[in-house]
């Protein structure tokens, strides 16, 4: 995909991935919020795909969709309260105009820099994105992947492992009745 | 696909091929619903639909007729919305898993065209059947939670955690087949079992693979002796209680089209696809080859559901992540060591054979003797699904010296003491 | 590009201490497993299990520790893994501070465990361990990646820690509080991380002065043009690093973790994730994004300055001295940010230097705690340290050690710590950030003093009514004030503000407190009705010196390196400091 298409798609991506992101924080229901957020992560997996990296895009909805959501929901419809409780009421009403004012400065810094600067030096491109997609073109996208997963970076594959063992040993302390 | 082909002219075939496909599977559906009761009935002794024409094959038609005209109802406590979206999630991602499934041999071997007999061959194929089934659990869980309705609600949970338990099993069984195909893309993995590819089917090398893999994928498709989330002496209908008409059978829908897709890898990854031994060149031959596979798999899930009881929840659960999960993950690894050490095909199937063996032996072993559990109180307890049936009596009318006969009637004892058994 | 690398021996052989590590936290679990049942006692709480398991991970640490000194002799100092880990004497001498924190945590352990009746000890030392093994991994990281997995081992690790005693509320809500907040700064690093990869390419940091793994630095330092893309990134970058070592204004974690989470893991990991994410954080700016400084300087300035600032305005109204230590900690992240402002290998070594006589001091300090803390999280307050030098002269003595260590006092390791830190910020050029350490650390002293004013001048208040009499010391002064009161008390009155009045040369203001006020103490626990049973064992084994032997050894260890690092060691592991830092 390229020239127009491409700009068309990223927006109308952009736009949507933008407004269920917002969902998430605005919806009373917590069931709605997961359900939106299920759709931001589609939504990422889209612009993945947009980017021509495949495998990131489908493991994106197989991980984060098909299994992390699933559990979140699961446990959402199980004790999503009642968003009229009372006791679930804001008690520190005057955070969110704090907040909304702390975010508009930093969108306003990054849009200050943004249109300001140059946002990225040719350089990078040519060092970073380019190369990679050379390597992608003679390999593959997968195969490139994989070797890059097991090869260059087997290091911060394996410590993975590791954090996930720390995860799992985790859960098992939690999880146990006291 | 070679640059030559314009992208409107990729766009159109990829939309012509998949309205066929849908119509194909929908009427595979219909039709799977009259042979599952014919099939049954058979099984059971009856006869079965057998009034709307010849031998009722217009059943399906009459059930079809009869549900678009039903009352649709919308219980007063749900959430509306996606109460009515839920079951066309679960169809809409049913349907688009099955865009990748290469259903026969390309008309043109070795020349990839718009008319070959797939809607797409993506490089990621076989993730691409995973990550979108698992998105079908969303249809269920969303349909019981909005019902409002405590059953259906029961019934999705069973359903979300049920599904979640067994795609684990189900990749990972997966991954032995892949580390021999060494690819993704379902086109590839039927050209490698072919005589041209490495001339096996995939099923001699993975024997385990598929035996965990055809398990899990009954219980991933939610059907008997999996079927717990419906399982209707305990929750009513699950998450399809509240549900009627047409929103309904489009549940049962998806259901049917899962099967299918699962039958479909089941045939692609361990059976060849549609080849077989040399016939899968004449392209026609080749669909029929595949249809005759598939058809194969659907009728051993209406033979499953027909011989076997619904297993007790809490051993799904256990059956899944204590038996299934660790057996996968020994498949994998004795199969990446097998791929990595160069060791021919027949050593990994041995490998594997000796392992089903193996545990057989075990499991039968074990089901020879009653297992008795310990309870806290040190006495020996029968285990809970003896309990209810076993009387004491005979035990101890079996032993025959009086010390042992002492110590049945202390542990008679023991056991009522332990307030957990009642004569 | 081409990925086509395959792992060598000697890539193992140079993350040798974290493959020890690693190698006995999963062995703990093993035995865990194969620990026998001790008749009707399940195996979990087994009497085995309070002497088996942490010996164990206290070798594994002694492992990890020889490894590393056999690394600074005979290692190559290569970066491993295709550029992805370190295995320089700056991570080393990381190590070394890690370690000994890790250990004196280990060593602290059981006792604490035994009292609290925390069971489940397999998982507890497995997560220690693994946490240490973040932490090393995140001073050693040579690539954004191994920073980011190192962080989540620890953090996810630490998350666990914190919330391990499941009976206490205040234990859990550390846990999740830790947990929210410290995911939320990960995705904020994460992010940044992200942006930097796009603004060069790669994610790598590059070593100076070699050209094998080329990464950010050689990006930056062929084209040190400060892009957009690159700013936003470090400036997600500083939030997440600023939040890992708790500068203000992102400390509002580390109170109430450092009081919710058990004693003993609050020692290990207020000085372990500090050295670890300094390290890391110092790498990172000083070194790494150093071609443009210009662009960070001023924004880690602020931090400093704040941090420093408010860390100790915040400690001085503090109550309990868990909170007041956490607070204590913050003002001590703003002196080592001094280090990464001032750069350089001064500032880098001052870095060093300062966190290895850090790790003993507040290890020790927080230690000392752990032999006080009840199940219910009390005990650590002022009123209940009050007089504690009559009840357990040897434990308020080695409290006070350590607190007059952290406040800068020679010839404990705070006072040479410091003194290089500030050297290196003169150095650097930033002689305004030497006079507000200064200032600073004399405002520090203050409740650091005021603490120990409390253990050793005010009547404790089980013994009030006989106190009176015994006590009638009424207030106190340090001696720069120039309101310094002659204390009319008995010998070790005497003794501790000799001491006091001797050291405090530079001049605190201390309270002042009449044992009347003192009469106005809380309420007694009698309200606690379910707990009072344990409470009253747990009384039992707080009184006298049934302390256990343990303890005495990891306060003894932690005072004995304290003193060393700042009488016999300093110039000697100064210079290996700014040997290291040159390597970082």
């Amino acid at each position: 995909m390229s020239g127009p298409a491409l700009i068309i798609s990223f927006f109308v991506l952009a736009v949507a991935s933008v407004a269920s992101a917002l969902g998430v924080i605005l919806f009373r229901n917590a069931v709605y919020s997961a359900l939106s957020l299920i759709l931001t992560l589609l939504f990422l997996a889209m612009f993945y795909l947009q980017l021509g990296a495949m495998f990131i895009a489908i493991v994106q909805i197989l991980i984060y969709a098909g299994a992390i959501m699933v559990l979140f929901l699961f446990v959402v419809t199980m004790l999503a309260a009642d968003p009229r409780d009372p006791d679930l009421q804001d008690r520190l009403p005057w955070q969110r105009g704090v907040a909304a004012v702390l975010g508009l400065v930093l969108v306003g810094a990054l849009s200050y820099l943004l249109l300001s600067g140059t946002p990225l030096n040719e350089a990078a491109r040519a060092h970073g994105s380019e190369a990679l997609s050379q390597v992608v073109a003679q390999q593959g996208n997968i195969q490139a992947f994989g070797q890059a997963l097991f090869h260059g970076f087997s290091f911060a594959f394996e410590v993975t492992s590791l954090v996930i063992v720390v995860a799992i040993l985790g859960a098992l302390v939690l999880g146990r009745k006291a | 696909m070679p640059d030559t082909t314009p992208t409107w002219l990729l766009v159109v075939a990829s939309l012509v091929k998949s309205a066929i496909l849908i119509v194909i599977l929908l009427t595979i559906f219909a039709y799977m619903t009259w042979i599952e009761r014919r099939v049954v009935a058979r099984i059971q002794g009856r006869l079965g639909p057998n009034r709307a024409g010849p031998f009722g094959a217009l059943q399906p038609l009459a059930d079809a007729i009869k549900m678009a005209f039903k009352e649709q109802i919308i219980p007063a406590q749900a959430y509306k919305a996606i109460y009515l979206i839920a079951p066309v999630i679960s169809v809409v991602v049913a349907l688009s898993a099955f865009a990748v499934v290469p259903i026969g041999n390309s008309w043109t071997p070795g020349h990839p065209s718009v008319w070959d007999p797939w809607v797409g061959d993506i490089n990621v194929g076989l993730l691409w059947i995973l990550s979108i089934s698992s998105l079908a659990v969303y249809g269920i869980v969303l349909g019981g939670w909005s019902s409002g309705n405590r059953y259906s609600l029961l019934g999705s949970l069973r359903s979300a955690a049920q599904m979640i338990s067994y795609e684990t099993s189900l990749g990972l069984a997966l991954s032995g087949t892949l580390m021999w195909a060494g690819t993704l893309s379902m086109v590839s993995i039927v050209r490698q079992q072919t005589l041209q590819g490495q001339g096996i089917w995939f099923i001699v090398a993975q024997p385990l693979g598929f035996l965990i893999y055809i398990i899990a994928a009954v219980a991933e498709v939610n059907r008997a002796p999996f079927d717990l989330p419906e399982a209707e002496q305990e929750l009513t209908a699950g998450y399809l209680t509240e549900y009627s008409g047409l929103r309904w059978s489009l549940y049962q829908m998806a259901e049917y089209i899962n099967m299918i897709t699962v039958s479909s890898v089941a045939t692609t990854l361990f059976f060849g696809g549609w080849s077989f031994f040399g016939l899968e060149r004449i392209p026609g031959l080749s669909i029929v080859i595949f249809a005759v596979k598939v058809a194969f798999f659907l009728f051993l899930f209406i033979w499953l559901r027909a011989t076997l009881p619904r297993i007790r929840y809490d051993r799904l659960m256990r059956l899944g992540w204590q038996f299934l999960l660790p057996l996968a993950v020994l498949n994998a690894v004795v199969t990446a060591a097998c791929v990595a050490l160069g060791l021919p095909w027949w050593v990994n199937g041995l490998i594997g054979l000796a392992i089903i063996v193996a545990v057989l032996a075990i499991t039968w072993q074990r089901s020879r003797q009653t297992r008795f559990a310990i309870s806290k109180t040190g006495a020996e307890l029968l285990p809970p699904s003896v309990r209810l049936v076993k009387s004491i009596e005979p035990e101890l009318g079996l032993v025959n010296g009086g010390e042992t006969a002492v110590a049945g009637v202390e542990r008679q004892q023991a056991l009522l003491q332990d307030g957990r058994v009642q004569v | 590009m081409s990925f086509t690398y395959i792992a060598s021996a000697a890539d193992w052989a140079r993350i040798a201490p974290e493959l020890v590590l690693a190698g006995v936290a999963l062995l703990i679990l093993l035995v865990d497993l194969l620990l026998p049942q001790t008749g009707a006692v399940p195996r979990e709480r087994g009497a085995a299990n309070f002497f088996v398991l942490p010996l164990l991970a206290l070798l594994g640490v002694l492992g990890a520790l020889a490894a590393t000194i056999v690394l600074f002799v005979v290692g190559d100092g290569q970066r491993a893994f295709f550029g992805l880990v370190g295995s320089d004497w700056g991570s080393l001498y990381a190590y070394l501070a890690i370690l000994s924190a890790a250990g004196l945590g280990i060593i602290f352990s059981p006792a604490y465990l035994k009292r609290l009746k925390l069971v489940h000890q397999g998982e507890y030392y497995a997560l220690f361990l693994a946490a240490t093994l973040g932490m090393m991994l995140l001073a050693a990281a040579t690539s954004f990646m191994t920073l980011f997995l190192g962080l989540e081992t620890l953090s996810l690790a630490l998350y666990i820690l914190c919330g391990f005693v499941t009976r206490r509320q205040s234990s859990q809500e550390a846990g999740m509080k830790y947990f929210l907040l410290s995911s939320f700064a990960s995705a904020f690093l994460l992010y940044g991380v992200a942006l930097i990869y796009g603004a060069t390419g790669t994610t790598r940091f590059g070593a100076r002065g070699t050209s094998a793994f080329p990464g950010v630095l050689q990006f930056l330092q062929a084209h040190p043009q400060s892009t957009t893309l690159l700013l936003i990134g470090i400036g997600l970058l500083t939030v997440g690093f600023a939040f890992k070592v708790s500068a203000i204004p992102f400390q509002m974690w580390t109170p109430d973790v450092y009081e919710g989470a058990p004693a003993p893991v609050t020692a290990f990991m207020s000085v372990g994730t500090k050295a670890a994410a300094l390290v890391a954080f110092a790498r990172v700016f000083a070194v790494v994004l150093e071609p443009v400084a210009a662009d960070w300087q001023a924004v880690v300035w602020a931090l400093a300055v704040l941090t420093m600032v408010g860390g100790n305005l915040l400690a001085l109204v503090q109550r309990n001295a868990k909170r007041l230590l956490a607070y204590s900690s913050v003002a001590h992240a703003g002196y080592l940010l001094i280090g990464v402002v001032g750069g350089g290998a001064t500032g880098l070594a001052a870095i060093l230097f300062y966190l290895l006589c850090y790790a003993f001091l507040n290890a020790g300090a927080f230690g000392a705690l752990s032999a006080l803390e009840r199940l219910d999280n009390s005990g650590c307050d002022r009123e209940d340290l009050r007089g504690l030098w009559f009840r357990r002269p040897w434990l308020a003595g080695f409290l006070a050690f350590f607190l007059l260590g952290l406040a800068g006092f020679p010839p404990m390791a705070g006072f040479a710590a410091k003194y290089y830190l500030f050297f290196a910020a003169l150095q650097g050029g930033h002689p305004e950030l030497l006079l507000i350490g200064v200032l600073t650390s004399v405002l520090g002293m203050y409740y650091y003093l005021r603490l120990i004013a409390a253990m050793f001048m005010e009547p404790a208040r089980e013994v009030q009514a006989g106190s009176l009499e015994v006590t009638p010391a009424l207030a106190v002064a340090g001696a720069g004030a120039g309101a310094g009161v002659a204390p009319r008390a008995s010998g070790p009155l005497g003794r501790a503000a000799s001491t006091r009045t001797g050291g405090a040369s530079t001049g605190a203001a201390v309270a002042v407190k009449t044992a009347a006020q003192a009469t106005t103490r809380r309420a007694p626990e009698v309200e606690q009705a379910p707990e009072t049973r344990e409470q009253a064992t747990e009384e039992g084994a707080l009184a006298g010196s049934s302390l256990s032997w343990t303890t005495w050894l990891g306060l003894g260890l932690a005072a004995l390196g304290a003193l060393a690092l700042g009488t016999v060691l300093p110039f000697w592991l100064v210079d290996l400091a700014l040997k290291a830092a040159a390597t970082l």
